[in-house]
């Protein structure tokens, strides 16, 4: 650039070609400029939809970490899927397209939980890639506890902590909140209590040094939660939601919103403020028996479901009293498979028959 | 036709409409009068540039106000701002590309740029409309400007290493598409248009586009430290590739994932007694002596043998394993829960000793092993465990608790059956102490002995000085200031190495080694596998890397002519070559100095200008490889500040340490040496050391690692031989008595007298420092003699003996560990031998503490060269008249 700097004065008197070169100087700083930015985040930070700005420039700026984010997602999926697997609205439609963020149109425990596991998700996949040391940001280290008890040779913590994951997930997945409404109040709260979820479940784990197993001497760390128990205690959360409403309320436009819980019965005064442990949702949630595109409800034609059970899974509960239709399946596959010397197997026939329940 | 499509797309909609007409009768009043409003309605705000995001909004009440809106404030209420992020993108970037296009004034250039730049960012960008805009618009730079910007597309020279991201694709279609374009085109706008026609829309939970994020920013692997360094040097011994993998994904930075599955697949195969016994070194070293044993009092009062975990906590641990068995009479060995026979042959006693030795863990002498017998175990657990209750054999009990080989090393419980036979010390100066025993320091110091702090009194008997432990998990602790050795992930049969530095907040700087291949050595008729050992006529060898490193000791008769190599005349006339002083120049030639470098007298090195207007000290330095040409042997001390100097502390000849050399020579005292002042040593009167160096004092030639051959000045060189005798016949070299008149012990290459003690010759890998030094950016002072001989000082951990060592003239390091004791016992001689013999068998085994320090892995094959004093007389003769044969020579010339 100096030299374009210097070739540029030196040629100002000749009027034409000292502007064509200052042309070119300047093209060649832009390619220099813009050429240092990576494929990657061309591909994917400028062009994944549903990101704000403040995301696009995080993805920017740690590739890496938003790469650990696309896990968490994923990861979350599919434990929603899982959890809530029997329940009538079974996760469907989550995450299926490629837009960043899932959009509930209505402000239920569905999407309470839905906030939730997505938060406790990337909380927890960051955290499993910063120990992994796939994070060039986040160091391990430095924050080391060592001394202890004389029967523990040392612990150590930090990295399998989610501190880090847990600070990163905030920043990402709060900044969507751009509204100062109930809504965002509510979806804030839950994704709180998503990343809660995964650092309270953060537990020691020791490996003991006795030859006869006993535990005297011993070797501990903080580990990670494996996803699914964060799944688990979070569809507990689910069925505990707290209904809240906004306080003071939105009408007034009063600065300082906050949710409270709803008292049941009028004139009750005002509501408690949820714990920050409990999920909560403004509205109630629809039946989800009819496809419903307005309420996110696919409704439940088509499901499979248990005959015998008489709780969420129960095609009674299921089908919406709708019935079901019976198909009775028939399937062959081979077993008992013998090895003979050599070189041939020779198998059975096994026939294993199979009803399943569907809703109409 | 939807509301939105309608308003989004004025062409269809004029079609549309037309088809209305065709299959719409004209009398449906009602229908046409809701037609009009609706067309007029959504005419009346077309020009309206968000328009053609109306299909983007989430919910249908957004998407409805879109499609009648006329302006983006009518948006405001029915869109949601958090809901609608792609929404909003959307109208954000029409308004960009509507301010861009209203730059000009010539409508065809607006109209051009209003097609180019609609629904930029949604859809593919058209290349033809935007070669036209640009054409059309050449008048309004203007316009170009942030047309340009809005239209950009950037080129990437190096696309390929995105190449292995295609893969990551299940659909063929997208596969074989990102592999061609990322092959042709380095521009991202066509990357982008070609993939997100086959491969669908970018999403970050999508593996291949994870996969082009994770590219950009490939995690730092250089500065990022593993779990436990120490047990990744372990990882190598594995005997199944399968375990060796699991070992380094435990150890590098799995372990929360790997541990449980490693430690049951892995560590409790018998195959793998190997890399076993190597984690359970690094998590305890073996050490000589027990004692303080309430329980296993049998094990106290042993300072010969080597013991693993000799500790209260192990001692109740055993005491507690034993309760156990009594109270329920079964027994918990290697985590497997047996029945106990009640029978006279298995009384209490033969549980608590097996109890005893599981926990404190003697080792044995050769190979540091734990593991018991294999005949001992089958015959104890044979003949005490209820077999018909237990859940396996004997014999397979025994191959967790034996070693897998017959031949092995292994630990024999009759020993520590019985109580010590040694007698019982009870005088204080008869004992053999090791006071860094039970880790007295906290758990991020390195405890070192001060060895001249023996006879007691109020100097404390060790320091803690601040390290840092090898890893997140590892018990390990190196000192500041050490360079360690951490294993990369690496190709086959390959090694990759990096190499950090301790600095006071745990290993940083960490900078890669060049990767090594583990190759075979070829010989002339056949070829040694790495690692392997063997012999070159009489010298012994071992194969590092492709690297064979051996002996150079001359063999058979050559041996017999002066006893020095290259047949050297004996006599002691020293010359300097940079960095090393040689007895005679044609040992300086022999070793490979040049006729210039060679500069005869041993004078000081601060005699000239070096240092202009600083302060010059002596330093010397000894560096092993010949190739290191920045090899100082002084110190340049600038006197003005001496508070903000760093502390390295010297010794005057006064014995009053100085906390740096400023210090020093500013109080105005003589420089004596570096270091503390040492105590147990004379601090006057002139000595030779083994390595033919003379001294102003014992203390200075302690100082430097330096054995002490005699009083007065260096005078001959002594023939080599590994025989324990005096070598040199004069009359002026008076050696001193030896400690004990039949101690084992040597006399070391070059030197004059026999002296007691353990002594090793250590065969190092020339190449393997020069590696280290040419490879990266080090200071060459990082391995020089001194800093090797730290290092295996803190190895040494009885108190009564001393490390020692220098380089010989045969290229070697000579190691000595003798007693500092003026009249040390039987005992005391004989513990320092067998730490000679624990420190070569570290070498040989290449055990994980040593592979991790920089400067000990270099040490290749230690050799154990201590033995009784010889009485050949004929020896003596023959070498004494070559050497007085050879003074007549030289005296007459």
């Amino acid at each position: 650039m100096s030299v374009c700097v210097q070739r540029a004065s030196h040629v100002v008197r000749a009027s034409l070609s000292a502007w064509i070169l200052i042309l070119l100087c300047f093209v060649l700083l832009a390619v220099s400029v813009t050429g240092a930015a990576s494929l990657g985040a061309h591909l994917v930070c400028a062009r994944v939809s549903g990101l704000t700005d403040k995301q696009r420039a995080m993805c920017r700026a740690s590739p890496a970490a938003i790469a650990a984010v696309g896990d968490g997602l994923r990861m979350a999926y599919a434990e929603c899927r899982a959890q809530l697997s029997g329940y009538r609205w079974n996760c469907s439609g989550v995450g299926n397209g490629n837009d960043f963020g899932h959009v509930m149109p209505l402000a239920t425990r569905e999407a309470a939980f839905t906030y939730a596991i997505t938060s406790a998700g990337v909380t927890h996949a960051l955290s499993t890639a910063c120990a992994r040391g796939d994070l060039p940001a986040c160091g391990c280290s430095s924050n080391r506890r060592r001394p202890s008890s004389p029967s523990e040779q040392f612990q150590w913590g930090g990295c399998g902590e989610a501190a880090y994951g847990a600070r990163f997930a905030r920043r990402f997945l709060d900044s969507r909140e751009m509204e100062a409404d109930a809504r965002s109040l509510m979806n804030l709260h839950n994704n709180r209590v998503g990343r809660k979820t995964v650092k309270d479940l953060v537990r020691r784990e020791c490996k003991c040094h006795g030859v006869s197993g006993s535990c005297a001497l011993r070797t501990c760390w903080r580990a990670l939660p494996q996803f699914h128990v964060v799944g688990s205690a979070l569809r507990e959360k689910y069925q505990k939601a707290r209904l809240v409403i906004p306080h003071p309320p939105t009408e007034t436009h009063a600065p300082q919103t906050h949710l409270v819980i709803r008292r049941t019965r009028q004139n009750a005064g005002i509501g408690r403020q949820p714990r920050k442990s409990d999920l909560v949702f403004l509205e109630p949630s629809p039946t989800y028996c009819e496809p419903d595109a307005l309420a996110g409800s696919f409704g439940t034609h088509g499901r499979h479901c248990n005959r015998t059970s008489r709780s969420e899974e129960g095609c009674e509960t299921l089908c919406c009293g709708r019935g079901y239709n019976t198909v009775k399946t028939q399937e062959e596959t081979k077993c008992h498979c013998r090895f003979h010397w050599c070189c041939r197997v020779s198998c059975d026939k096994c026939v294993t028959k199979s009803e399943i329940h569907v809703c109409k | 036709m939807s509301l939105v499509e309608m308003a989004s797309d004025s062409a269809m909609r004029e079609e549309r409409i037309e088809n209305i007409y065709k299959f719409c009768a004209p009398h449906l009043i009602e229908f046409w009068i809701c037609m009009n409003q609706t067309i007029q309605e959504v005419v009346s705000g077309s020009g309206w540039w968000g328009r053609a995001c109306c299909a983007l909004g989430h919910s249908a009440k957004c998407r409805r106000a879109c499609a009648t809106a006329s302006d983006a404030s009518a948006l405001t209420e029915p869109c949601r701002r958090s809901d609608e992020i792609n929404f909003f993108d959307c109208v954000q970037k029409q308004q960009e590309g509507q301010w861009c296009c209203s730059q000009t004034r010539s409508i065809s250039c607006h109209e051009a740029c209003q097609k180019a730049v609609w629904r930029v960012g949604q859809t593919r960008a058209d290349s033809g409309a935007r070669e036209k805009a640009a054409e059309l618009c050449e008048q309004s730079p203007a316009l170009l400007h942030c047309f340009r910007d809005l239209t950009a597309s950037t080129v990437h020279t190096d696309t390929s290493k995105y190449l292995p991201c295609c893969h990551e694709s299940p659909s063929q279609e997208c596969r074989s598409t990102c592999e061609t374009v990322l092959r042709r085109t380095g521009e991202s706008q066509e990357i982008a248009e070609a993939l997100s026609q086959e491969c669908g829309a970018p999403a970050i939970h999508d593996g291949m586009w994870q996969c082009f994020l994770r590219k950009d920013a490939p995690p730092e692997t250089k500065d990022v430290i593993p779990h436990d360094v120490a047990k990744l040097h372990c990882c190598q011994k594995g005997a199944t590739i399968n375990c060796r993998r699991l070992c380094f994904y435990t150890f590098n930075n799995g372990w929360h994932l790997n541990w449980q599955k490693f430690y049951s697949e892995c560590l409790g195969d018998p195959q793998e007694t190997e890399m076993a016994e190597c984690i359970e070194e690094v998590e305890a070293p073996c050490s000589l002596g027990c004692s303080g044993l309430t329980y296993c009092s049998q094990l106290n009062n042993r300072p010969t043998s080597l013991f693993r975990s000799c500790s209260s906590q192990a001692d109740l641990d055993a005491h507690l394993a034993v309760a156990e068995q009594k109270a329920s009479g079964d027994v918990t060995v290697a985590g497997l829960r047996l029945p106990l026979k009640n029978s006279s042959q298995c009384t209490t006693d033969i549980w608590k000793s097996v109890a005893c030795a599981l926990h404190v863990k003697p080792c044995t002498v050769k190979g540091h092993s734990s593991l018991l017998c294999a005949e001992e175990c089958r015959r104890l657990v044979s003949s005490c465990v209820e077999w018909s209750r237990a859940p396996l054999s004997a014999a397979a009990l025994c191959a967790r608790l034996a070693p897998a080989r017959p031949d092995a090393p292994c630990v024999s419980l009759a020993e520590f059956l019985t109580p010590s036979p040694e007698p019982p010390l009870l005088s204080a100066t008869e004992m053999v102490t090791s006071p860094c025993a039970g880790s007295p320091c906290n758990s991020s110091q390195v405890c070192v002995i001060n060895r001249s702090c023996v006879r007691g009194g109020s100097c404390s008997k060790y320091t803690c000085i601040d390290g840092c432990p090898l890893g997140d998990g590892s018990p390990y602790i190196v000192p500041v200031g050490s360079w360690v050795r951490v294993p990369m992930p690496c190709a086959a049969q390959k090694v990759c190495i990096k190499i950090c530095r301790c600095g006071h907040k745990g290993l940083s700087d960490c900078q890669p080694l060049p990767s090594v291949a583990l190759d075979n050595c070829r010989l002339h008729d056949k070829v040694v596998k790495h690692g392997d050992k063997y012999y070159m006529e009489c010298n012994p060898c071992v194969c590092v890397s492709g690297e064979r490193v051996c002996a150079r000791r001359a063999c058979g008769r050559a041996a017999l002519l002066t006893g020095l190599p290259c047949n050297c005349p004996p006599h002691h006339l020293p010359v300097r070559s940079p960095g090393r002083l040689y007895p005679n120049a044609c040992l300086a030639k022999c070793a490979g100095a040049t006729d210039a470098e060679i500069e005869f007298g041993s004078g000081g090195v601060c005699s000239g200008g070096e240092c202009s207007r600083l302060a010059c000290l002596p330093a010397r330095s000894v560096c092993l490889s010949r190739l290191q040409t920045a090899c100082p042997q002084h110190v340049c001390v600038s006197t003005t500040n001496c508070h903000t100097q760093q502390p390295s502390p010297v010794c005057d000849t006064d014995g009053h340490t100085h906390t740096n050399p400023c210090q020093l020579i500013m109080s105005g005292r003589r420089f004596a040496y570096w270091g503390q002042c040492l105590q147990g040593c004379s601090s006057s009167g002139t000595v030779c050391g083994v390595n033919g160096i003379t001294y102003s004092s014992e203390c200075a030639a302690w100082s430097e690692y330096v054995s002490v051959d005699y009083k007065g000045a260096c005078f001959a060189v002594g023939p080599i031989s590994d025989l324990m005798e005096p070598k040199c016949q004069f009359d002026r070299i008076i050696c001193p008595p030896l400690k004990k008149p039949d101690c084992l012990g040597y006399t070391a290459p070059g030197a004059c007298c026999p002296k007691c003690g353990g002594a090793l010759r250590i065969l190092y890998s020339k190449k393997q420092i020069d590696r280290a030094l040419y490879g990266t950016n080090i200071s060459a002072s990082v391995i020089n003699l001194h800093n090797v001989l730290s290092a295996l000082d803190r190895h040494v951990k009885v108190a009564e003996c001393a490390l020692r060592g220098y380089l010989t003239i045969e290229m070697e390091i000579f190691v000595t560990i003798e007693s500092v004791l003026k009249n040390p016992t039987d005992l005391q001689l004989n513990v320092c031998v067998l730490e000679a013999e624990k420190l070569a068998d570290l070498i040989n085994r290449e055990s994980a503490l040593i592979s991790s320090d920089l400067g000990l892995s270099a040490l290749s094959y230690a050799l154990i060269v201590h033995t009784h004093p010889s009485q050949g007389a004929a020896v003596v003769s023959l070498s004494l008249s070559i050497i007085l044969s050879y003074t007549v020579i030289f005296v007459l010339r």
